[in-house]
């Protein structure tokens, strides 16, 4: 069995100051989410199984494949094209499912949703460009009895899970709030002096893309779009400064904060979260 | 192929069961908005063919017409399914932009569609703007410092997936039951086989994952007893417990319990904030929770400025009148709230 795990350098923003001149500060780390697919895998696979990194990147994403091989991996592969700085999700996809071809692997993980951009797409639309079946938001994943499906847990909201029965070769997306990747697994040293990255281009992949399907236009300070949910009009500027932060008027104080008795002051809670608990699907 | 202008903007109404989901009536709003924009026709898009009520439900948000992916009697389709049917029939209707949002689902069956399609696909936008004869979605990059406007520029239709904090559902005014299309559609078979589904109770769920938590702070630390007390008015009202770092660190709750920057960020719609100050660091972790409900003796407290609601008092006699106030066990057996 050969796992392909497909990791991110991601990249945030530190500091930006958009009044000229402009200057910005990014930050880059292997994406936590992927470190999380990583885990997952080198859990299932347990040492019986092959593991490979593989990520679409710069040079300086091979930073990412030596902390994958610190926890573990023993193959790495980077994909990189000057056409791919910037791509859309659907881009990066293409070459994802084009590596993960040639890889030939039975199982695929990916981060459900990386922590800087957050398309939460790309793991479908791997799936859907190979036609593989496609768990997502998984939280676990072990072998099923008869020893060639899976059994995938996943993660739904308001503490709901469900488990899929999924034959191989298949995708899984990693939900990110699972467990910590370890850190570091023993043999590190040796297999970060020895790991060599095997770096292909999108070309090499056949991954022929014509036009580009978007293009940015702009980038600009973050805020909010106005909503009309809200009467701002009839506002004091403080309310409407408010509104437009936090989407929300500020009651004033005195009906706000109370100072009773703790009897009186518990029935107020108890009012206030019967009527929210009830509100809520 | 498109007109300069016009055409239809579809937005996938969610549904759950036989019902509509929550987010249904904000992505018709948004259809609505956008189509505006482009001057031309609002239109919902649905799995089955949708009850009269639901239609009336759908009324006030001004969809033109709703076109209904008519599928066989049997288990809801999977979202694979429905990425498949849905990208067929885009496909041939060619709407200018189809509009998820940006729920679990919407985010994967509009990937799977721009996928099938090779089409643009825009995540998570906050706004939408005319873009000469074309449209323009305003996002979010570089974790969240700057947006980013994006335009389309391939063929339709488009794909987006709009953030579920910028989504509202803005009324059309009365208006009439949207048009129903049926519309044939090959939902295909699905591939991976559903097990089992449960859930998680309240009281074991991951902090970043709960609808309703109860924080504690540092007094606690002083009656270390009465955590008791705490954790069962957290466990009446269905919540997860969690605190500040400060508890944390004094071992009364573990570190997966901690609330704040270098702990877990809460996604509640509820919490209940008893003896935490509000010091930045913690604030940072419940900036998304909907409503804020504060016990606190410093009325002063920074806690106060966020709370919808503020107790100046002491948690220590709160609490207990609280837990005698609340019913034992309201969600236990799981009654799927
Ligand atoms: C790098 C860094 C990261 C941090 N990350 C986090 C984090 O993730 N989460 C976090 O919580 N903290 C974090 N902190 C710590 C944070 O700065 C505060 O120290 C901490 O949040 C304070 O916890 P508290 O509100 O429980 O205690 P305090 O600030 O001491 O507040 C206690 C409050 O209880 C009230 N009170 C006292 N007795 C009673 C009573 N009987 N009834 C009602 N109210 C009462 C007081 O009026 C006071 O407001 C971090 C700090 C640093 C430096």
């Amino acid at each position: 069995m050969r796992l392909v795990v497909c990791l991110k350098q991601a990249e945030e923003a530190v500091f930006v100051r958009w009044s000229p001149p402009f200057a910005s500060f990014t930050r880059r780390y292997a994406d936590p989410t992927g470190l999380a697919a990583l885990e997952h895998a080198l859990r299932l696979a347990a040492g019986a199984a092959q593991v490979v990194a593989l990520t679409v990147g710069p040079p300086d994403a091979e930073r990412v494949l030596a902390k994958a091989a610190m926890m573990g991996v023993e193959r790495a592969v980077r994909v990189w094209g000057e056409r791919l700085a910037g791509a859309d999700s659907l881009a990066v996809a293409m070459v994802l499912a084009a590596a993960a071809r040639r890889l030939d692997g039975d199982l695929l993980l990916l981060g459900a949703r990386s922590s800087d951009t957050g398309t939460e797409a790309v793991g479908a639309a791997v799936a859907e460009l190979l036609d593989l079946p496609l768990v997502t938001r998984v939280v676990g994943i072990e072998r099923d009895a008869d020893g060639a499906r899976l059994l995938v847990h996943r993660k739904l909201p308001r503490g709901e899970r469900e488990t899929h029965r999924v034959p191989c070769p298949a995708v899984v997306t990693i939900d990110p709030g699972g467990d910590e990747p370890r850190y570091c697994a023993p043999g590190w040293m040796r297999r970060t002096r020895r790991l060599a990255v095997e770096t292909l281009r999108p070309e090499e992949l056949g991954v022929a893309d014509g036009e580009p399907r978007l293009v940015v236009l702009e980038v600009a300070p973050p805020r909010p779009r106005a909503k009309v949910g809200v009467q701002v009009a009839g506002l004091s500027l403080k309310d409407k400064l408010a509104v437009m932060r936090g989407g929300r008027k500020q009651d004033s104080a005195e009906e706000r904060i109370i100072e009773a008795p703790a009897p009186q002051a518990a029935r107020r809670l108890k009012a206030a979260l019967e009527r929210l608990l009830a509100a809520r699907s | 192929m498109a007109a300069p202008t016009g055409g239809e903007v579809w937005s996938y109404l969610e549904t759950v069961e036989e019902d509509l989901h929550e987010t249904a009536a904000q992505a018709a709003a948004e259809a609505r908005r956008v189509a505006r924009l482009l001057e031309g026709r609002a239109c919902g898009v649905i799995a089955g063919t949708p009850q009269r009520r639901l239609l009336e439900d759908l009324a006030p948000f001004g969809l033109e017409r709703i076109f209904a992916l008519g599928r066989a009697p049997g288990p809801p389709p999977s979202v694979e399914q429905l990425g498949r049917a849905l990208a067929a029939v885009a496909a041939r209707r060619a709407p200018r932009l189809l509009l998820f949002a940006a729920t679990p689902l919407g985010c994967e069956v509009a990937a799977r569609v721009a996928a099938r399609l090779r089409r643009g696909l825009i995540s998570e936008c906050v706004d939408f703007a005319r873009d000469g004869d074309g449209l323009a979605a305003r996002r979010s990059v570089g974790g969240g410092r700057a947006h980013a406007t994006v335009a389309w520029c391939g063929a339709p239709p488009w794909v987006a997936t709009v953030s579920l904090d910028a989504l509202e559902a803005v009324r059309a005014g009365p208006g009439d039951v949207a048009e129903v299309v049926a519309e044939e559609a090959d939902f295909g078979a699905a591939r991976t086989e559903l097990v089992r589904r449960w859930r998680v109770e309240p009281r074991d769920l991951d902090l970043s994952e709960a609808r309703v938590v109860v924080g504690i702070g540092k007094p606690i630390l002083q009656r270390p007893a009465d955590l008791a007390i705490v954790a069962e008015v957290a466990e009446r009202l269905g919540a997860a417990l969690g605190g500040s770092r400060v508890v944390v660190d004094g071992g009364l709750l573990p570190r997966e319990r901690q609330v704040g920057a270098s702990g877990k960020w809460l996604a509640a719609d509820v919490y209940l904030a008893c003896g935490i100050s509000g010091s930045s660091y913690h604030m940072m972790g419940v900036k998304a929770v909907k409503h804020l409900l504060a016990v606190n003796l410093d009325r002063g407290a920074p806690i106060f400025q966020r709370a919808e609601l503020g107790v100046v008092g002491d948690l220590f006699e709160v609490l207990p009148e609280l837990r005698a106030l609340l019913a034992p066990d309201p969600a236990a057996g799981g009654s799927g709230r």
